[in-house]
C-alpha cells in the first residue's frame, strides 16, 4: 500500500512539475517544413534563408512557442531543382507532417512546391520567390516577398528617376528573369522610357562582354539586368573593364555580400530593388540584422531577413487564429494590416496571399548596401 | 559596326580564345604523345586555379599565383601520369578515357569538400581599362599566353625534348628504338602540359574574378571541342583553334544573342569538322 501511494505521489508531483515549469512547452511541437537550396549553385541563398528562420523559431520558442508549443524545423535540401522540391514537399506533407511549409527556395523551385503544400491543405508561404504564379489561384500559398512584376515596375521607375530615357534590358533565362523584364517592360512604356537593346543570356554565364560592347554601341543611359550574384558580379566588373560608365540596376539577387566580394570595386555604384532596407531605423530590422550577424559572422541579405520575416508572419497569424486549421490561417493572414517586418512595411496581404509592400532601393557604398530611395506609390507596389 | 565595339570584341575574342588555347594546348600534347584523351586535366586546371587562389591568400599577388598553380599543376600531372596513365598503357583508350573522367569528377569534388562550394575571389587584377574598351585582365592574359607559347616553342623547335616529342608523336616505337626516352621525356610533356593548364586556370580565375570546384566542367568538354577543331595532335593547331574559337564565339554572342547558346558555338564547329574535316581545320591529312 505504502509502495502504491509513494509511486501515485511520484507521479502527481512529476506532473504537477511540469504544469509548473514555466518556459517549456511539453505538447508535441509545431513541426515546420523548410524547402531551401542547401547544395548546388544557389547553397548560399539556402544558407541565408535557413539561418534567417533558424533565428525567427527560435525568437518563437523564446517567448513560448506557438500555440504554446515548441517550433521545429524539418529542413530539406531541394538544391532549387523544381522536381526535388515537389519530391520533399510531397515527403514533408505525408510523412512529416508538418503544419506549415516554409518556401525557402527559388521560383521554379517553389512553383513546384506550392501546388503540392496548397492541395494538401498546408498553409506554405514563399520568403522570395518571385513569380507570381506561386502564390495565384491557390488558396493557401502565400509570399513574403515581392513578385518579379512589382520590382520590374520599380526598376522602371528608378530609371526614370535617374533622368534616363534610354534603356538596355538584360534578362537572365529563367522564371526569376522573366518575371521581372515583364514589369519592367510594363511600366516602361508608361514612364516613356526607349528600350534601346534587349536580351537574354542563361544562367551560370560569365562573360558578358561581348553583350556589354553592344550595349555600349545601342547609346543606353542605363541597363536593366537581372541576375543571380555570380552573373551580376561577373556583369558589372566586365562593364567596368569596359569602360561602360552607365547607372546599372539590379534586383534582389545582387543582395548578397557574394556579390559584393566577387564584384569588387566594379560593385560600388550598382542600385538594386529588394526589401532588405539596411539603413531603416525599425527596431525590427535593426534587431534582425543584429543578431544575423552575431549568428552567421557574416551581414544579413535580402535571402535571409525574408526567411525571418516569413516564419514570424506566419506564426503570426497562427497566433492570431488560434489554431492551426489552415483555412482560419489563411484568413486571418489575409485579414492582417500595416505590419512592420525585417523585409519592409507590408500594407495588407492581397486576395493571392501576396504582400502589399514599400521596395527598397538600395545601393553599394564602400561595399556596403545603403538605402537609395524607397518606392511606396500603390500603384507601383502593388501586385 | 564602330571601332569600338569592334575592339571590344576583338579584345574579348583574343583574350578568351587565349584562355582556351593554353587550357586545350596540354590536351593536345598528351594525346599526341599517349593517343589518349586526358579529360582529368580540366581537375588539374581546376587545382592550379586552388593553388594560385591560395597563394594569393597567402598574401601573394598575381606572379606568385601563377608559380603555385603551375606548381601544384605540375606536380599534380606527374602524379596522374605515373600512377595512372602508365599503368594503363597498352591497354584500350577507353580504359584511360573512363578513369580519366572519373579522375576529373573525383578532384572536382574533392576541391568542394576542401574549399566550399561557393566562389572565392581572386583579386589580384583591378578590372580597369588600359586604351579603349581593352581592359587590364585582358591584356594580361593576352601577354602571358603569348609569351609562355613563345618560351614552348622554342622549346619544341630548338631542343633535343621537342625533337623527341614529334618523333614519339610520329612513331613511338621507332622513337624509342632510337633511343628517345620514352619515359621522361613523357613525364616532361605531362609537366609542360598540366603546367599551361595550371596557369590557365589562375588566369581564368582572376579574369573572372570567381574560383569555385566545377570551374573546370566546361573547359573539360570545351577543350576537346578546340583540340578537334585544331587536329587531333597537332599542338599548333589546337592554339590557332583556340583563338578563332574566342573570337567566333565573341562575335556570334554579340549578334546573335542567345538565339544560339555560346556554349554551342564549340559544339557546333566540333561536329561540322567531325563531320566534314575530321583531321581538323589546320592539319594537312589525317593523323593517326
Amino acid at each position: 500500500m505504502r509502495k502504491v501511494a509513494a509511486v501515485l505521489a511520484g507521479t502527481l508531483l512529476a506532473l504537477a512539475g511540469g504544469w509548473v515549469t514555466p518556459g517549456l512547452p511539453q505538447a508535441a511541437p509545431v513541426k515546420v517544413g523548410v524547402l531551401a537550396p542547401l547544395s548546388g549553385f544557389a547553397a548560399a541563398d539556402g544558407k541565408s534563408v535557413l539561418t534567417g528562420a533558424e533565428i525567427a523559431a527560435e525568437e518563437i520558442n523564446g517567448k513560448g512557442g506557438l500555440l504554446g508549443r515548441r517550433v521545429e524545423l524539418v529542413v530539406y535540401d531541394d538544391q532549387a531543382d523544381p522536381k526535388q522540391a515537389v519530391s520533399f514537399a510531397r515527403r514533408l506533407v505525408e510523412l512529416d507532417k508538418v503544419s506549415l511549409i516554409l518556401g525557402g527556395s527559388y521560383s521554379g523551385a517553389s512553383l513546384a512546391a506550392a501546388p503540392v503544400a496548397n492541395e494538401a491543405g498546408i498553409p506554405f508561404m514563399a520568403a522570395y520567390a518571385v513569380h507570381p504564379d506561386v502564390t495565384r489561384g491557390k488558396p493557401y500559398a502565400f509570399r513574403m516577398g515581392l513578385l518579379g512584376p512589382v520590382q520590374g515596375r520599380v526598376g522602371a521607375q528608378l530609371v526614370h528617376d535617374l533622368g534616363a530615357k534610354r534603356v538596355a534590358v538584360l534578362t537572365i533565362q529563367n522564371d526569376f528573369g522573366r518575371s521581372l523584364e515583364a514589369g519592367f517592360r510594363e511600366h516602361a512604356g508608361k514612364v516613356g522610357l526607349e528600350i534601346v537593346f534587349a536580351e537574354l543570356y542563361p544562367p551560370g554565364n560569365q562573360n558578358f562582354t561581348p553583350v556589354l560592347a553592344r550595349i555600349r554601341a545601342s547609346g543606353a543611359e542605363a541597363l536593366y539586368a537581372s541576375g543571380y550574384y555570380a552573373e551580376a558580379a561577373n556583369l558589372v566588373r566586365q562593364a567596368k573593364s569596359l569602360g561602360l560608365r552607365i547607372p546599372i540596376i539590379g534586383q534582389e539577387g545582387y543582395d548578397s555580400p557574394k556579390f559584393v566580394e566577387l564584384a569588387g570595386p566594379a560593385a560600388e555604384g550598382v542600385l538594386l530593388t529588394t526589401t532588405l532596407d539596411r539603413d531603416s531605423r525599425n527596431p525590427e530590422v535593426q534587431n534582425f540584422l543584429t543578431k544575423y550577424k552575431a549568428k552567421a559572422g557574416i551581414p544579413a541579405d535580402m535571402v535571409a531577413a525574408s526567411g525571418y520575416s516569413a516564419l514570424k508572419v506566419l506564426g503570426m497569424a497562427v497566433q492570431k487564429a488560434g489554431r492551426l486549421d489552415p483555412a482560419a490561417v489563411a484568413w486571418t493572414l489575409k485579414s492582417m494590416a500595416n505590419l512592420d517586418t525585417a523585409v519592409g512595411h507590408v500594407y495588407y496581404f492581397t486576395e493571392d496571399g501576396d504582400p502589399v509592400k514599400t521596395v527598397t532601393v538600395q545601393v553599394v557604398r564602400k561595399g556596403e548596401f545603403r538605402r537609395f530611395r524607397n518606392y511606396t506609390a500603390m500603384a507601383l507596389v502593388k501586385p | 559596326m564602330d571601332w569600338q565595339t569592334l575592339s571590344a570584341l576583338a579584345a574579348d575574342g583574343l583574350a578568351v580564345g587565349s584562355l582556351y588555347a593554353l587550357t586545350a594546348f596540354g590536351l593536345t600534347l598528351v594525346y599526341g604523345l599517349l593517343r589518349v584523351l586526358h579529360v582529368a586535366h580540366a581537375g588539374v586546371y581546376a587545382a592550379g586555379a586552388y593553388a594560385g587562389w591560395l597563394a594569393f591568400r597567402g598574401g601573394g599577388g598575381l606572379g606568385w599565383a601563377l608559380l603555385a598553380g603551375a606548381g601544384c599543376a605540375v606536380a599534380l600531372g606527374l602524379v596522374l601520369e605515373w600512377w595512372f596513365y602508365r599503368p594503363l598503357q597498352g591497354r584500350s583508350p577507353l580504359v584511360a578515357l573512363i578513369g580519366s573522367i572519373g579522375l576529373f569528377v573525383a578532384v572536382g569534388d574533392l576541391l568542394r569538400i576542401l574549399f566550399g562550394p561557393y566562389q572565392h575571389s581572386l583579386p589580384v587584377l583591378p578590372p580597369r581599362t588600359v586604351v579603349g574598351p581593352v581592359s587590364l585582365p585582358q591584356v594580361v592574359v593576352v601577354a602571358a599566353t603569348a609569351g609562355l607559347f613563345l618560351v614552348v616553342y622554342g622549346i619544341a623547335t630548338r631542343t633535343p625534348l621537342g625533337v623527341g616529342w614529334r618523333a614519339i608523336a610520329q612513331d613511338a616505337e621507332m622513337a624509342a628504338a632510337v633511343g628517345v626516352p620514352l619515359p621522361r621525356y613523357t613525364q616532361l610533356a605531362f609537366a609542360l602540359a598540366s603546367a599551361l593548364a595550371g596557369v590557365a586556370g589562375v588566369l581564368v580565375g582572376v579574369y573572372y574574378n570567381q574560383v569555385y570546384p566545377t570551374m573546370g566542367a566546361v573547359p573539360a568538354y570545351k577543350a576537346l571541342a578546340v583540340v578537334v577543331l585544331g587536329g587531333l595532335g597537332s599542338p599548333w593547331g589546337t592554339v590557332a583553334a583556340g583563338l578563332l574559337l574566342g573570337v567566333v564565339e565573341s562575335v556570334a554572342v554579340a549578334y546573335l544573342g542567345n538565339r544560339f547558346p555560346p556554349e554551342g558555338v564549340a559544339f557546333l564547329a566540333m561536329m561540322l569538322v567531325l563531320l566534314f574535316r575530321p583531321q581538323g581545320l589546320l592539319t594537312a591529312e589525317p593523323q593517326g
